[in-house]
């Protein structure tokens, strides 16, 4: 039963893939991609050439290891928010419009309250061009104006005679 | 949709949040340092490049849109470029001064052997290709998996595996006994 659940687990693994993870990302099967690790760690089970090409790699994997690790100053920490505090201080329009948008919708991305303004501002433009009391209502006071003023001298003047 | 762990804290930043910068740095500064380290084997310009890391993040902060990229990849490419553009200005070969690790502490003989096995290494690192030794340094020593260190350096899968093997196999060369083992 053991071998045909290897079998299938080897599917779509090949000896030459398998060489070929192992030139790449060394002997530890944890470095591996994850959705092949299963197919090759169930190939290089009892597999002698495995072995080998495995040995090598490991050699490999623990001279690198041996690599000193990092060490992090504590003045470098110190410079870093040195250096936040400086750019803090400076005034800045993008800082001060994600502060705004902070406290008008708090917690929501950059995008949201942008949006949000700008459907605000084209709604606004629409509403107050299709608006049919704004238009048409002027036109006609401007009409009865305009009558109004070319029709009233002539009454003046017939008054006068 | 991508859940960032590091959005918050970097929206907060943005906003002057020196709590939250400091939250940011704690948790990306020792890793952003161990890359650094190991891609230019020196501990002063590392330390510089790290720092110029964040002050570009203190810049961006502000601006920086979660969901596009995450944040610890971006991050990481920063810190990468920064390494790059020294490796660029240096003109002369690292092997000499890395072989030479000043070693003033007279320990043990095993000590010894180790100060020396890890300057051998760092020395057959510095001398790959920038892009192979980044490879390495990201899938090894860093332990990113290869998704993101494909990610991290703008290239695809294929094309990691291709610069991890290249690289591992002249490391193999350049430190000629592990070809007996």
């Amino acid at each position: 039963m053991s071998v045909s659940n290897e079998a299938a687990d080897v599917k779509g693994m090949t000896p030459v893939r398998l060489a070929a993870l192992v030139d790449a990302y060394g002997a530890e099967p944890t470095r591996w991609p994850a959705d092949e690790r299963s197919q090759a760690t169930a190939l290089i089970r009892g597999n002698a050439q495995a072995d080998v090409l495995l040995s090598q790699a490991r050699s490999l994997d623990q001279a690198l290891d041996s690599v000193v690790p990092a060490t992090v100053p504590a003045t470098l920490s110190s410079r870093i928010l040195d250096g936040f505090d400086q750019i803090a201080a400076r005034p800045s329009i993008r800082r001060f419009i994600s502060v705004a948008a902070n406290i008008v919708w708090p917690g929501a991305p950059m995008w949201q309250p942008s949006v949000a303004l700008a459907a605000s501002l084209i709604a606004g433009l629409v509403l107050g061009v299709m608006s049919p009391l704004g238009g048409q209502g002027r036109s006609i006071n401007n009409n009865a104006d305009v009558s109004v003023a070319f029709t009233a001298p002539q009454q003046d003047s017939d008054a006068n005679l | 949709m991508l859940i960032d762990p590091d959005a918050e804290l970097v929206a907060r930043a943005g906003r002057g949040d020196r709590a939250a910068a400091e939250a940011l740095m704690a948790r990306h500064l020792p890793r952003l340092m161990a890359l650094a380290r190991r891609m230019l084997g020196d501990q002063a310009e590392a330390e510089d490049a790290v720092q110029d890391t964040f002050m570009r993040l203190w810049t961006h902060a502000a601006r920086w849109q979660p969901g596009r990229a995450k944040f610890e990849t971006w991050l990481y490419r920063v810190t990468l470029n920064q390494c790059y553009d020294r490796l660029r200005r240096r003109t002369t070969a690292p092997l000499d001064e890395a072989m030479s690790v000043p070693d003033s502490a007279p320990g043990p003989a095993a000590t010894h052997e180790n100060t020396v096995l890890a300057a051998s290494i760092e020395a057959a690192l510095a001398e790959l290709p920038d892009r192979q030794r980044a490879a390495i340094v990201l899938c090894h020593h860093q332990e990113c998996g290869n998704i993101e260190a494909a990610e991290i350096l703008g290239i695809s899968v294929e094309a990691l595996e291709s610069l991890l093997a290249r690289g591992r196999r002249a490391l193999r060369t350049k430190l000629g006994y592990l070809r007996e083992t």
